[in-house]
């Protein structure tokens, strides 16, 4: 088991490269000249001159690269175009608001997809199951920004059963901290949830036409005993990996959603400095939204090799 | 599934006429309700986009300060928003914006994609690899943040954001071609190609793009769903569409922003995007549908056995050594028949066909399995062996029944009891071994765990005194250092060891009765022997007796006391099993005897060969079982019977015994079944 936990982690090394140079190159990729966009158009030619200096303009690509990825490996993703705010600082900053929208939601969608797709995939062509997929196929054609409006309407504002805007810190009161983003983390989880609920279904039928279902059949266990013992653990398989696709679906949907509730988090953070290109801070978001979803993968492999002995053991 | 029920039944009526290939996806296509409805919905919409402009009574742009956040009139069927500008009227055109759009991001995602792909898949190498690994670090990166670092480098704009999606979305287009380039690669045809000259652009052509163009429209209207979704949120957030243009993102912004004074804006903008996105989900289900059911992947649902195997009737070579040299070595069945501790009288199993309706796949069997003896279900694949057995516990799954006779177990009726007292015999009374010991066993659970499981619901061991009672179980079916085995997964199983460890879980509980739906036929050679023998000495030390279900003469000469043949679904003989194998009397039976080597070596148990063919000549059984559903009138076995008549073509033989014997073959008799086979 440690052996795959490392193995994964290394082999995410030369991935890692290639995003760093994907999201180094972006600040080339740029048209114009960044020195305008940071010093406008009065400045003198000294200024410029000095700017670019600072900045290594004047070096080679790959010795920029070095030093630009030397201080990432040190935490320093350098400092924004416009003010003296640190990357990193800014980020990290931002990224409480939308983990907590991305796991929450993340929670709501097993809450209601998991079992949704295994009640539909037990009770296979029957009214359960058609209902479930119905609302399953639909629930994947919803923006979750606007199943965000539409709980925000009634709850917060016609109700006003949770705060319709901002974002209180768990550090500061756990009740405070549910109320700001409940609403939001149902909305990502019920559109996550659809997708969910088809993939659990799926994996149940599939599951359920196999050999060693047959044989607990014949070893005369209870039906309980062969979905929730037997069944389950195999469905799981499947579903565990696609919780890794889900993840990286939230984290996208809560940078939209944050909106919907005012939440400062990563979103106003990148929508501002895409508005201002101000790359660094895009740079910044690109690289650690990768780690984020980088070790929620690798925390899936171990979950998946949990489940999968023949993982574990190879 | 009732989509799969009428699509098989579509299958059927299209196998009639020979269509073309498309013709065929086509006609499974437009049973598709939904599918026809969104193409229908989808079609409706992009005329609006083109031409609903022309129609509007209100300027889209016209701004009226007096008549602001007004909700749904007749005059503006949707209100009008925080300008006084008519919804509707805003709908068409962001509809328009959003058709445009999506088609531009999609199109882009192709063009980048597909060719990259194509390219890469067909020629490998180099460029493949890095290709591959860029697809990679996309695919690792927030899916969000892809279109929005693009973003970023371009400026936010509808154009650009278009083509910040198109490049996001590429990595499945390419994934996808080169997927389908390579699998082409390998397949023979284009090597034939290739040897005859064609060039590489032809190949393409003709070869790769034909087999790609079904996933292609499918994942086409995937990606439609996808850009219109995101094309929508990055509206939504400002990075897409600049108001005052219009789009569904930018209106629903616009509401999000004045959600205080007109809650109503949100929902056309919101139905919009949901009815689309669903539209082009449902067609791209029904294309995907329509294509793998028009590939004729088509399963017999009214074959609940196993897919008949092909070449089973040269498959029972298998064993070898028949009759002569072990028949005599037999326990002599004496004229006291020994009471019997399974009685199957008259059995009749039903099974629901694809069209609805029911057909018989097994009917008029009987036979009896006495105490302490073993009985072999004999027949090729597909005569309803299989089914047999598990109808006796009660496992027909949801479409099988037992329409008629008795299944009696030490005098207790079988057939009709609740499920919960059918439970307490699976595992416990009888005991039961599959034909694949791996797939058989659970892969997330321990094989001590799985034994375990059987004695604490039937024999009410605690785990702990279980799981030591598995361990004892394990070292009595011969595994050494059960101890440590029993904490190993079945895929550190090999397939010998994982029957033996089947047979420990089906011998746990000491049932009186063992089935053995082909216990042999998926391991190597050598294994058959031991687990035959392993199986023969458990019989002997616990008195169980077996049922034995094997399509291999040999296993039958080897093991059984008695032999019940089945073809299609009947018995077509049955008696004592030297009888049977030294004098049969059907012309089934004679067959399967004489698809079997000849020149026996006599000195079992050293050899049982396989493929085994020192005379040179092996005759066969021409043709195989045909589906329940195909069964011929009269005798079932009629068309592949050599001595075949009128008779045979009308009459349904009846079960007829004779001494010891019980055949069913009409012209039993007066007919030599064993000559016809040498001819």
């Amino acid at each position: 088991m440690l052996r795959l936990i490392v193995s994964r982690i290394v082999g995410l090394v030369p991935l890692l490269l290639i995003v760093s140079i994907l999201t180094f190159g972006m600040l080339h990729l740029v048209p114009g000249d960044v020195r305008e966009r940071i010093l406008g158009f009065e400045a003198t030619p000294e200024q410029y001159e000095a700017l670019g200096r600072q900045l290594g303009l004047d070096q080679p690509f790959l010795v920029q690269y070095g030093r630009w990825l030397g201080r990432a490996l040190q935490g320093d993703l350098g400092t924004s175009y416009f003010n003296s705010q640190k990357v990193t600082d800014a980020v990290l900053g931002a990224l409480p608001v939308t983990l907590s929208l991305t796991f929450g939601g993340m929670l709501v969608a097993l809450a209601i997809g998991v079992p949704a797709g295994v009640w539909a995939g037990l009770n296979r062509g029957g009214r359960v199951d058609r209902i479930a997929m119905f609302m399953a196929t639909v629930g994947q054609a919803l923006p979750n920004f606007w199943i965000a409006m539409l709980l925000l309407i009634p709850f917060a504002i016609w109700w006003q059963l949770v705060p319709a805007t901002g974002f209180t810190s768990p550090a500061e009161s756990i009740g405070d901290w549910l109320r700001s983003i409940l609403l939001a983390c149902i909305a990502l989880g019920t559109s996550a949830s659809a997708a969910l609920a088809r993939q659990t279904r799926g994996a149940m039928i599939d599951v359920l036409q196999r050999d060693f279902i047959r044989t607990a059949r014949a070893k005369g266990l209870s039906r309980t005993s062969i979905t929730y013992k037997h069944a389950l653990k195999n469905a799981a398989v499947p579903v565990i990996t696609t919780i890794g696709f889900q993840v990286n679906a939230l984290l996208s949907g809560a940078l939209i959603v944050e909106q919907v509730f005012g939440l400062r988090g990563v979103g106003s953070l990148v929508i501002e400095s895409v508005r201002t290109q101000n790359i660094p801070m895009v740079q910044g978001v690109v690289i650690l939204g990768t780690l984020v979803i980088v070790s929620v993968n690798v925390l899936v492999d171990i979950a998946y090799g949990w489940v999968n002995p023949r993982v574990r053991a190879s | 599934m009732s989509r799969a029920a009428t699509g098989v039944a579509a299958e059927d009526t299209n196998a009639q006429a020979p269509l073309t290939g498309f013709a065929r996806t086509w006609r499974a296509f437009l049973q598709h309700r939904l599918a026809v409805i969104a193409a229908g919905y989808l079609l409706v919409l992009a005329c609006v986009a083109i031409f609903g402009q022309a129609l509007l009574v209100h300027d889209p742009l016209a701004v009226d300060l007096a008549r602001t956040f007004e909700a749904p009139s007749a005059e503006h069927w949707l209100g009008t928003d925080h300008l006084g500008r008519s919804t509707l009227g805003r709908l068409v055109v962001a509809t328009s914006v959003a058709m445009q759009a999506a088609c531009l991001g999609v199109g882009i995602a192709i063009v980048l994609g597909a060719p990259l792909g194509l390219l890469s898949g067909y020629f490998g190498g180099w460029w493949d690899r890095i290709g591959m690994r860029l697809v990679e670090a996309i695919v690792a990166l927030p899916a969000l943040l892809v279109p929005i670092a693009i973003l970023a480098i371009l400026g936010p704009s509808l154009t650009n954001a278009m083509i910040a999606l198109g490049i996001a979305n590429s990595t499945a287009f390419f994934r996808l071609m080169r997927g389908a380039a390579l699998e082409v690669r390998e397949e023979l045809y284009v090597d034939a190609a290739r040897v005859s000259g064609s060039g590489n652009v032809r190949i393409v052509f003709r070869h790769v793009l034909p087999n790609v163009t079904g996933p292609l429209i499918v994942q086409t209207t995937l990606a439609f769903s996808y850009v219109l979704l995101a094309e929508a949120g990055l509206s939504f957030i400002g990075l897409g569409v600049q108001p005052p243009e219009s789009s569904w993102g930018v209106m629903l912004a616009t509401a999000q922003r004045y959600v205080q004074q007109q809650p109503f804006l949100a929902v056309p903008p919101g139905l919009m995007i949901m009815f689309t996105v669903l539209a082009f989900n449902l067609l791209g289900d029904g294309v995907r549908d329509a294509l793998s059911r028009a590939g004729g992947v088509v399963r017999a649902a009214s074959n609940p056995g196993r897919v008949p195997g092909a070449g089973a009737t040269r498959a029972s070579a298998a064993a070898g050594s028949v009759a002569t040299a072990t028949v005599g070595e037999q326990p002599a069945s004496g004229p006291s028949v020994p009471q019997a501790l399974l009685s199957v009288t008259g059995l009749e199993i039903r099974f629901r066909g694809a069209r609805g309706g029911e057909l018989a796949v097994v009917s008029d069997v009987s036979f009896d399995v006495p105490a302490g003896r073993t009985i072999g279900l004999v027949g090729e694949s597909g005569c309803g062996k299989s089914v047999t057995a598990m109808s006796i516990l009660g496992l027909l799954g949801d479409s099988g029944r037992i329409a008629a006779g008795s299944i009696r177990l030490a005098g207790q009726e079988l057939v009709g009891l609740p499920e919960s007292a059918l439970n307490g015999i699976r595992g416990a009374s009888i005991g039961m071994i599959f034909q694949e010991p791996m797939t058989s066993l659970n892969p997330a659970y321990t094989v001590g765990n799985q034994i375990a499981e059987v004695l604490v619901r039937h024999a009410g061991l605690g785990r702990a005194a279980a799981a030591a009672r598995a361990v004892e179980l394990l070292d009595h079916v011969g595994i050494p250092g059960a101890r440590q085995r029993a904490a190993c997964y079945p895929h550190e199983f090999s397939g010998g060891m994982a029957q033996r460890a089947m047979i420990a879980m089906a011998i746990a509980c000491e049932p009186k009765l063992l089935i053995a739906d082909e216990p042999t036929t998926a391991l190597d050679v050598t294994i058959q022997e031991q687990v035959l023998d392993l199986l023969s000495g458990l019989q002997e030390q616990n008195g169980m007796s077996i049922l034995l279900i094997t399509h291999d003469l040999g296993v039958v000469a080897d093991m059984c006391d008695e032999a019940v043949v089945m073809y299609a679904g009947n018995v077509v003989e049955q008696g004592r099993v030297d009888d049977v194998l030294l004098d049969p009397r059907h012309p089934y039976t004679a067959g399967l005897l004489a698809s079997m080597p000849q020149n026996l070596p006599q000195n079992r148990p050293q050899s049982r060969p396989r493929h085994h063919d020192r005379s040179g000549r092996l005759t066969q059984i021409p043709g195989r079982v045909p589906p329940a559903w195909a069964w011929p009138a009269g005798c079932r076995f009629h068309p592949r019977c050599p001595y075949a008549t009128e008779v045979c073509r009308q009459a349904v033989p009846q079960m007829v015994a004779a001494d010891d014997r019980r055949i069913a073959c009409v012209r039993a008799g007066e007919i030599d079944p064993v000559a016809g086979w040498r001819a």
